[in-house]
Order: structure tokens, then C-alpha cells, then sequence
């Protein structure tokens, strides 16, 4: 009972820094960024390939944090700027073309070759188990960066800031706040999010330039069940998740859980858009 | 009246005699791209409606399996495929029907997302179901015909697509077409007058699914196999979008004149030049239709020529610098 359980733990933390960039981005920008998936993606890559050269998993995930937060300078002139105030639906059709572009430049850089990072970090054994030290590190992670996010939301200017954005734009530049600014930050701190996750996955499910769709999907899941903007609700509903498809595989084959979270995410657009979580009505 | 007809026989003449004026390679590409634009036109009926769908794969790809289990023990003759085919759309027209009354509570993003999720539950289920062949998927023999393969898949396709565009054109001067565009404008004075969004929308989504259907149907036949990550991939969820965006969706033509020039550049020129890095292409339309041209290319082709005719009508009368600038 235990073993699921904690498999199911490791396996939900990816999932909920797949959808910790989207939800920030959504929330604050009313962008729901579908190249989000292809972000991670190429966080996978750079982490990849500094990964071979230096041996260290610990600069892969660095290279790929800074990599991503980098790119996303130039990035937010090309994808937030052009979009803001438009429906959500367009966003979601302009982001997809922003994802496809970066499919068709990681296809002809690198290939469409399955790659998977190699690590040798040990592993960690519990009540007779033993659970790879990347897939632990990856949890710990997941809790760190959520901890920090949450108390920048809710514990910081820049938090009230970011709220009052996602709520009414013209009232908080009244206020004060230099809105531009926000959006900004918020775009990069969520590529970079794409870069922990692009690591963390990439340590274990070998990825290919279209596997986007996988990160893409999963994020689309979490931060939907969650509500758009909820940091506990992601949490809630990532490591649930995780821990409902690992229990749901030990009894019935493994893509049934899959088959279900895909379920529960047409179920609650169609019959709970603001999400189980969710405080408002999500952006529409 | 008159002209309808003539000009409908003009097209049928010159698709019935097209195959035996191109070379093979050229009647490949033009029987995909007709595949292409049949849904890209299906799925424009459905977005004149006021749902943009993210997820017409899974009624091309519920088609497409529908055909292969029929007629996986064998070829099929050119009567029993043209039947299958029909079986084809209609069970795809029942899942339009099963999916109308949860996924059109809501709209816009909401709508566009849930058919990406319902595509996506086929495909992740078609890739573990056994009798449908699971992830190594099912090979089906192509149509048997006296004719050349391809003239006979040409003919199907042609008429299919004929169907689709007549259709779509059809539908402009109904009912349908008003109280699409009364939602379109305005939905809460739409509804005010007693007009039904779930209503239209659930007729444009029965027709889309149908025709989509009809085309994932054909294209097994084409392909001769049938596999998970083809049939039900996001390529026929995206691309059909791509076309119709490019060539104007509001327009009953526009989705077909994207299809084939998008496929063309793609083809030709792209694909030669980048391999599987053409994916760039869609993705650069996309940005640049929901940027600069929401209503696709067609109207600006429409505006040229009216501003070409203008100006060659200004010419013969006047001739002043100043007011061809307006």
C-alpha cells in the first residue's frame, strides 16, 4: 500500500510543475500558454546536453532553469505583448502556433531521436523499496519551488500585484503597480518553471520534440481540476492525481488512470469550468 | 438557376478528367489535400457556428477505425468501400450526437479544450484496445477497381469534398446562417429573440463530425492502415484548423483554397527544405491569422481585386495621383 502511494507522490510532483507555469501565466495574464508544453520540452534538451558534457545533473537543471528564463526575454516580446487582452481562445490558438514553431526548430536541431538524460544519483529505499534519488529530488523540489511561489503570491508586494492584475488590470496600475512589470516577471518565472520540470522529466520518460503534448496535457489537467490560480489546489490535485493513477494501476492496467484524468478534465470544463478549487470563475 | 448547374457540371467534368492529366505523384498529393480540405470545410461549418474545435481527430480517426474493422479481412470492391465509408461518417455523426449535449454547455476555450481531451481519450484508448490492433494498429487492403487505384480514390474524394463544400455553401442561405450570425454578433440579444446556440450549434456539430467522419472513412483506404498515433494524432486536429484560419473560414471556398496552398508550400517547399521542421509553417500561419488576418487570406483576395478594379475603372475615366492613394 505504502509503495503506490509513494510512487504516486513522485510522479505528481512532475505533474504539478508542469502546471505551476501555466497556471501562473493564466491566472495573472488571462494566457492560457498551450507552448508551455514545448517550453518544458526544450528545458528537457538544454538540460540533456549540459548533462552529457558536464556529468552533472545539477548543472543540467541549472543550464535549463537560466536557459529557459533567458529565452523568455526575447519570448515575452514575441508571445505575451502581441496577445494580451485577446479571447482566450485566441490565446490558446496563437500559443499553439508559438509551440509548433519551437517543435519544428528542436526537430531540425536535434532531431526527432528519443533522448533520455542518464543519471547514476543512487537511490533511496523505503519499507523495502527502493525509489530512484532523482525521482525524491524531484519531490523535494516540487515542495521548495511551490512553498517559495505561494509566499510570493500571498506573502509579498509583488504577490498583491500579481493578484490584483488577474482580478482588474486598469485598477491596480492605479494603484500603483507597474503592470508591464508583472507580466513580465511572471512570464519568465513561469519558462523558467518549465525548466525544473523539463529536467525532472527528462531524467524519466525520454523525450522527442512532439512528446510536448505529454507535459502540455498533464498541465492542462492539474491546473483545470485545481482552478486556474490556485498554488494549494495544483498541489492537491497534482499528487492526487499521481497517487490515483499509481493506485489504479496496481489493480487495473496502468492507462486506465490516464483514460480517467482525461475524463475528469472534459468533466469539470464542461460541468465546473471554475475548477474544484478555483475561488472565481476562471478567465474566459 | 441556370448557371448553378452549368457551373456544378463544369466541375464535375474537370474532376472527372483531372486524374488522367497529372502524374501519379501529383494525384497522391491532390487526393490528401482533398482529404485535408474536406474536414478543414467541416470544421468550418462547425467555427461559423461559434466553436472552434481542437479535436476533430477523433471523428477522422473514428471513421478511419470504423472502415478498417469493417473490411479488415479483405479488399474491398468500390460498392462495399463507398458503403463503409457511409457507415463511417454516420458513426461518427453518433458521436458528434453523444458529445453535442455535455461539450456545448459551454463555448469558446472551454469547448475548444474538451474535444482536445476527447481526442485524446480515443487515441490513448485505441493505442491499448487489442482487437483494433492496439499500438501496432491494422493494415487494410486498398479499393479494388478496373480503374487505376488512384482515379477511382480520386473520384471518392473528389465527391466527398464536393459534398462538403455544397453542403457549407448550402447552409449560407438558411436559417442556419442567420441565427449563426445573430450569436456570432451578439448572443445575448440572439437569445433575447428566442434563438438557440445549443441548437444551431449541435446541427453545425453533427455535420462537421459526419463529413470528418466520411474523410477518416476514405482515408484508411488511402493510407491502407490504421494506427493510433495517424488516425486520431493532433495533425488532423490542428491542420484542418491551420487551412481554414488561412483561407478564411467565414468563406465557403476559403478552407479549400488554404488547404491546397498551405499543402503546397508545405510539399514543395518546405518539407524538401526542413524535413519534419516543417511544422513551422503551421505554426507561423497560426500566429500570424489570429494576429493580422482573423478572417483568412480570402477577403484580403477580395479586397484586392475590388481595389484593382477600382483603380483600372479610375484609369480609363481620370487620371489623378492624389485620389488613388484613398
Amino acid at each position: 500500500m505504502l509503495t503506490p502511494i509513494i510512487d504516486g507522490l513522485l510522479f505528481g510532483s512532475l505533474y504539478v510543475l508542469f502546471g505551476l507555469g501555466l497556471t501562473l501565466l493564466w491566472s495573472t495574464t488571462g494566457i492560457a500558454n498551450v507552448a508551455h508544453g514545448w517550453f518544458v520540452i526544450a528545458g528537457s534538451y538544454i538540460a540533456y546536453f549540459v548533462t552529457a558534457e558536464t556529468g552533472s545533473l545539477t548543472a543540467g537543471l541549472l543550464a535549463a532553469v537560466l536557459g529557459l528564463a533567458i529565452l523568455a526575454v526575447p519570448g515575452y516580446v514575441a508571445v505575451i505583448k502581441p496577445i494580451r487582452g485577446k479571447s482566450l481562445l485566441n490565446t490558446i490558438l496563437y500559443t499553439f502556433g508559438v509551440g509548433l514553431i519551437i517543435e519544428g526548430a528542436l526537430a531540425t536541431a536535434f532531431t526527432t531521436d528519443y533522448r533520455l538524460i542518464q543519471s547514476d544519483v543512487g537511490s533511496l529505499s523505503f519499507g523495502g523499496d527502493a525509489f530512484s534519488g532523482v525521482r525524491i529530488a524531484g519531490f523535494v523540489a516540487m515542495a521548495v519551488i511551490l512553498t517559495l511561489v505561494w509566499l510570493l503570491v500571498h506573502r509579498t508586494e509583488f504577490g498583491i500585484a500579481m493578484r490584483g492584475v488577474s482580478v482588474n488590470q486598469d485598477a491596480t496600475m492605479l494603484m500603483g503597480a507597474n503592470t508591464d512589470r508583472v507580466y513580465f516577471i511572471v512570464f519568465i518565472l513561469s519558462a523558467a518553471s518549465a525548466g525544473v520540470a523539463g529536467m525532472f522529466l527528462g531524467v524519466t520518460n525520454s523525450f522527442y520534440p512532439h512528446y510536448a503534448l505529454f507535459p502540455l496535457i498533464n498541465a492542462f489537467i492539474v491546473v483545470v481540476l485545481a482552478g486556474v490560480g490556485s498554488i494549494p489546489g495544483l498541489v492537491i490535485a497534482g499528487l492526487g492525481l499521481g497517487i490515483v493513477q499509481s493506485l489504479t494501476s496496481s489493480l487495473l492496467p496502468v492507462w486506465t488512470g490516464e483514460i480517467i484524468s482525461l475524463f475528469l478534465l472534459v468533466s469539470v470544463l464542461v460541468f465546473k469550468p471554475e475548477g474544484l478549487f478555483g475561488e472565481q470563475e476562471a478567465l474566459r | 438557376m441556370r448557371w448553378r448547374l452549368l457551373s456544378l457540371i463544369t466541375v464535375l467534368a474537370a474532376g472527372a478528367v483531372a486524374p488522367f492529366l497529372v502524374t501519379d505523384s501529383i494525384l497522391r498529393f491532390a487526393i490528401n489535400t482533398l482529404v485535408m480540405a474536406t474536414i478543414a470545410v467541416s470544421w468550418s461549418i462547425l467555427a461559423r457556428a461559434g466553436q472552434e474545435s481542437l479535436g476533430h481527430a477523433a471523428f477522422f480517426g473514428l471513421g478511419a477505425y470504423v472502415a478498417a474493422l469493417l473490411t479488415a479481412d479483405g479488399g474491398a470492391s468500390i460498392g462495399l468501400a463507398i458503403g463503409v465509408i457511409v457507415v463511417g461518417g454516420v458513426v461518427a455523426l453518433g458521436l458528434a450526437l453523444v458529445l453535442s449535449t455535455p461539450l456545448l454547455r459551454v463555448q469558446g476555450a472551454y469547448f475548444a479544450l474538451a474535444m482536445l481531451a476527447v481526442a485524446e481519450i480515443f487515441h490513448r484508448v485505441a493505442l491499448r484496445l487489442e482487437f483494433i490492433g492496439g499500438q501496432a494498429g491494422l493494415l487494410v487492403a486498398g479499393i479494388d477497381s478496373p480503374l487505376p487505384t488512384y482515379h477511382i480514390e480520386f473520384y471518392i474524394i473528389f465527391f466527398v469534398t464536393l459534398l462538403a463544400v455544397i453542403i457549407s455553401w448550402r447552409l449560407k442561405n438558411t436559417t442556419f446562417e442567420l441565427a449563426t450570425a445573430a450569436l456570432r454578433d451578439n448572443i445575448t440579444t440572439a437569445t433575447a429573440v428566442g434563438i438557440s446556440r445549443v441548437k444551431y450549434q449541435r446541427y453545425a456539430l453533427l455535420i462537421s463530425g459526419f463529413l470528418t467522419g466520411l474523410s477518416g472513412a476514405f482515408f484508411v483506404y488511402l493510407n491502407q492502415y490504421a494506427q493510433p498515433n495517424i488516425m486520431f494524432g493532433i495533425e488532423f486536429s490542428l491542420d484542418p484548423l491551420v487551412f481554414a484560419l488561412f483561407g478564411g473560414f467565414y468563406s465557403v471556398v476559403g478552407p479549400v483554397i488554404g488547404a491546397v496552398l498551405v499543402r503546397a508550400l508545405d510539399f514543395y517547399v518546405f518539407s524538401p527544405l526542413l524535413g519534419s521542421g516543417s511544422i513551422m509553417l503551421y505554426g507561423g500561419i497560426l500566429i500570424v491569422a489570429v494576429l493580422y488576418f482573423p478572417r483568412g487570406i480570402t477577403p484580403l483576395i477580395d479586397r484586392g481585386v475590388a481595389r484593382l478594379r477600382t483603380r483600372l475603372e479610375e484609369r480609363g475615366e481620370r487620371h489623378s495621383p492624389e485620389e488613388e492613394q484613398t
